[in-house]
């Protein structure tokens, strides 16, 4: 009888000191992948050392595909070359991709950010970027995504780099358009 | 009246003095008392037998061209104004206007010569022989022009003969006033045009500006008229006048293009 | 005989002593850049305290004056009689320093903390008083009343109006901080209006400079706000889907135009100033962008690519078709007009240089006025003698000012980070 109860105040002891360690709900990370920086007040979260917890810890229980670093959903940029504004090839399948999420999520909305590289005037670089939202506006068009979920806006050269002068391979990323989704 | 063994052209040369002295005096009448003149007359009449004070007749002649000859320079086919000291010399280009008063200078005293050895022998000897002298040491060429004009060219010759000696003199200091001036005037103010616009001032003889800058034509910028009078008033005082200018020149007519180049 | 020709000779002779001789001289050109002024320190009854705590009088109008480029400011510490009262002056001594004009005054404390600022303008040369005022200020507007003084100065040598007592507005960038601020022309008391981790671009001030139109990006896309200068207050006057950017307010204050996209390319709108009447005014499938009225309301100058490099067209304010005003070089942009009308500034891009042009409106004549080579945002004083805009000097953004002839040229100097966007404020009367 005394073994028994050893045993089990022993086991009940285990226990308790299993469940003194509490598991901490770590908040979802704030992933922030659009170029534009967060509003005034930056949520500072603190990240959980148990970086197992995270993602447990997400709201949906799949990877959300636009996030995904393995879905081509989470590539967010097409470049351009200077001065113009036409869609390169090699980032026709990225659009297919989105336009085939924004077909098959009727309330999903999209951002599309025009964006020229230093060089020039900010109002006319403005209207630039604009051209370059609206070239890929128009192949999602294509593909029947309607302009209720698009939305084109320009930051012109306010967010370009200011160091490359006439470099065009050192400007390269400036002058793109982000796909920016609502709620993100 | 005519001698008869003079020159058969000396008549028309007459005729054509005379009308000159009567356009002179015609200008004389209306700016000067002729009451003054009259009684000169009689008594300059009896003067002429004897040698007048050398010194007055040499200088008289000299401005006399400047005012009364405008209306005959008008008529002349070649120009009077550049022996004249009153002409509009520019500053900047000398040579090219300074070279043609000399040029012609000559030409017209070359004809005259011999007229005025006539006229003048009992009076201005002196003068005329250094005045000659000069006029031999240059070559000229004479034209059928200036032969015409000969007789015009008469009464102004003896002024232009006696300015001869002061004209450098004059376009000298020309050159002294213009330059303690022009550093003084700030085009800055008068605009993007191209104005002109004219002051008169008295000169003393220290070279002092008696009275203020006095506005003959604006430019019609008043900020401008203003920083001319300024730049005036600040060269003050101009350079001293030498007496011989000064007996010529009582009021100075200073004119101004200051957003010109030349 | 001989004596009839003599008598006619000898009266020519006398013809010279009746007139009076003048002599011609001409004067061409002129080597004076600028007008010598003396500024005297003023008598002050203040506390040294309270001086060293700003800018002496004498200091804020000398530098109005020597930064109009057409004033030479002298030193007066030589000169041993320092008046500050117009029985006090002897002229010799300020004309033995070639001055031509001279400035005293004096700053006396009233009862109810105020100061009564008194001063005189004098011409050395002629000896005489070209302006005298008196102000009732408090001490908090000493700076302001400098310039006001500096203005009278201004206004009766030069003939024109004077722009020292206006303000000018700009943008800064700091650490990745936007701020919209105000200051003095001189760059004195900047005050912020409105500051965001956002960009802000295009600022414009309406007529009676009581309220700045802008376009923020806060709502993470370009949208025009319109704030007053006096409440702090704001609103939206355009969000439209697309981009909403350019405004520029009509001479009487009532409208403004603006570039909207709508989801396809720039275009140029009209809209009342609260917001409402919205009109489109160009229709064309390029970029047409950065509108402004001319002076007299009639038309709206702007950017077009319509015919393919960006030059500046205008058109009708009421509606019409639209002329092509630049033709030489292959890119013009950001019109920006002289108050009369006679001017228009705007920028030309030559072999990846970009500078301040100005372009005569009667004569079409085109002159480069600036040396720097990436300008932006060319913008008139209201008297039309300096233009004020940005470029980018060893990589940070600073203000420029170059005078519309060209001879003058400012560096506006910054401490701190990137400026940008100027815009000059109206007259302050």
């Amino acid at each position: 009888m005394n073994k028994n109860l050893i045993v089990s105040m022993l086991l009940a002891v285990s226990l308790a000191a299993c469940s003194s360690k509490p598991i901490k709900e770590a908040p979802p990370a704030v992933v922030d992948k659009s170029p534009s920086t967060a509003t005034q007040a930056k949520p500072a979260e603190p990240k959980n050392d148990n970086a197992t917890t995270a993602p447990m810890a997400e709201s949906t229980m799949s990877v959300n595909p636009l996030k995904d670093p393995n879905n081509i959903l989470s590539q967010r940029s097409i470049y351009f070359d200077f001065d113009k504004d036409e869609v390169k090839p090699e980032y026709r399948a990225l659009i297919e991709a989105h336009g085939k999420y924004l077909q098959a999520h009727a309330d999903a909305r999209v951002i599309l950010q025009g964006n020229t590289d230093e060089r020039g005037t900010r109002e006319y670089n403005l209207s630039l970027g604009q051209r370059r939202a609206v070239s890929v506006k128009k192949l999602l068009n294509l593909q029947g995504v309607q302009d209720k979920q698009i939305e084109t806006v320009s930051y012109g050269k306010e967010k370009a780099k200011t160091t490359c002068g006439n470099d065009d391979a050192c400007s390269k990323t400036d002058r793109r358009v982000d796909i920016v989704y609502q709620g993100e | 009246m005519i001698r008869k063994h003079e020159n058969p052209l000396a008549f028309r040369a007459g005729v054509l003095s005379i009308l000159v002295h009567i356009v002179l005096l015609a200008i004389l009448i209306l700016s000067f008392n002729w009451k003054a003149v009259q009684p000169a007359n009689i008594a300059q009449v009896e003067l002429w037998d004897s040698l007048p004070a050398p010194k007055p007749p040499v200088i008289e002649p000299t401005p006399q061209p400047p005012e009364p000859p405008k209306p005959v320079i008008k008529e002349e086919p070649k120009p009077e104004p550049p022996p004249e000291p009153k002409a509009e010399i520019q500053i900047k280009k000398k040579t090219p206007v300074e070279v043609k008063p000399k040029e012609e200078k000559p030409k017209k005293e070359e004809k005259p010569k011999p007229d005025l050895a006539e006229l003048k022998k009992q009076k201005q000897d002196e003068a005329l022989k250094k005045l000659q002298q000069e006029l031999l040491a240059e070559n000229t060429k004479t034209t059928q022009d200036e032969q015409k004009n000969e007789a015009q060219a008469a009464a102004q010759a003896h002024a232009a003969q006696s300015a001869a000696a002061s004209k450098n003199e004059v376009d000298k200091y020309i050159g002294l006033v213009s330059s303690k001036i022009r550093p003084f005037v700030n085009k800055q103010l008068c605009g993007t045009g191209k104005p002109e616009l004219m002051y008169e001032i008295a000169l003393l003889p220290t070279g002092e500006i008696s009275g203020s800058p006095r506005l003959i034509k604006g430019s019609g910028i008043a900020a401008c008229d203003d920083a001319v009078e300024r730049a005036i008033r600040q060269a003050n005082p101009l350079p001293k006048p030498s007496a011989e200018i000064l007996g010529q020149v009582r009021d100075l007519n200073l004119k101004f293009r200051p957003n010109d180049d030349n | 005989m001989i004596k009839f020709r003599s008598l006619l000779f000898f009266l020519s002779l006398l013809l010279p002593l009746s007139s009076q001789a003048a002599l011609t001289i001409e004067i061409v050109g002129g080597a004076a850049q600028q007008i010598p002024i003396a500024v005297v320190p003023f008598a002050s009854s203040l506390s040294s305290q309270a001086e060293s705590q700003q800018d002496s009088i004498a200091n804020i109008i000398g530098a109005d004056l020597r930064r109009s480029g057409l004033f030479r400011v002298l030193e007066t510490h030589g000169v041993v009689n320092q008046p500050h009262d117009i029985a006090q002056v002897k002229y010799a001594e300020w004309a033995a320093i070639q001055a031509q004009a001279l400035t005293i005054g004096s700053v006396v404390s009233l009862p109810g903390n105020r100061l009564k600022v008194t001063f005189q303008l004098l011409d050395v040369l002629k000896q005489t008083q070209l302006a005298g005022l008196e102000y009732n200020i408090t001490p908090a507007q000493l700076r302001i009343t400098a310039h006001r003084i500096a203005d009278v100065i201004y206004q009766k040598l030069t003939g024109e109006m004077g722009v020292f007592a206006t303000r000018i507005t700009y943008i800064t960038k700091t650490n990745n901080r936007y701020a919209l601020q105000v200051a003095d022309a001189d760059g004195f008391n900047p005050q912020t209006v409105v500051s965001s981790s956002e960009p802000i671009i295009s600022p414009s001030w309406a007529p009676d400079g009581t309220k700045l139109a802008y376009v923020s990006f806060e709502k993470k896309k370009p949208v025009i706000f319109v704030q007053s200068l006096v409440s702090g207050q704001r609103y939206v006057l355009a969000n439209f889907k697309g981009n909403n950017s350019a405004p520029s307010w009509s001479p009487d204050g009532k409208r403004l135009a603006i570039v909207l996209t709508y989801g396809a390319n720039s275009q140029v709108y009209i809209i009342n100033a609260d917001g409402t009447g919205l009109q489109q005014l160009t229709h064309s499938a390029a970029i047409d962008t950065e509108p402004v009225w001319s002076p007299d309301g009639k038309w709206i100058y702007f950017t077009s690519d319509r015919g393919g490099s960006p030059q500046i067209y205008r058109t009708p304010a009421s509606g019409g078709d639209a002329q092509r005003m630049t033709f030489e070089g292959s890119y013009n942009v950001s019109p920006h007009f002289s108050p009369d009308g006679k001017s228009l500034a705007y920028i030309r891009q030559e072999q990846g240089r970009f500078r301040v042009t100005l372009q005569d409106m009667a004569s079409g004549q085109v002159q480069i006025l600036s040396e720097t080579a990436k300008d932006e945002s060319p913008s008139f004083a209201p008297n039309g003698r300096m233009i004020l805009y940005a470029t980018s000097i060893n990589g940070r953004g600073t203000l420029a000012a170059v005078s519309a002839d060209g001879r003058v040229k400012q560096r506006l100097s910054e401490t701190g980070g990137d400026v940008r966007e100027p815009a000059w404020g109206p007259a302050t009367n």
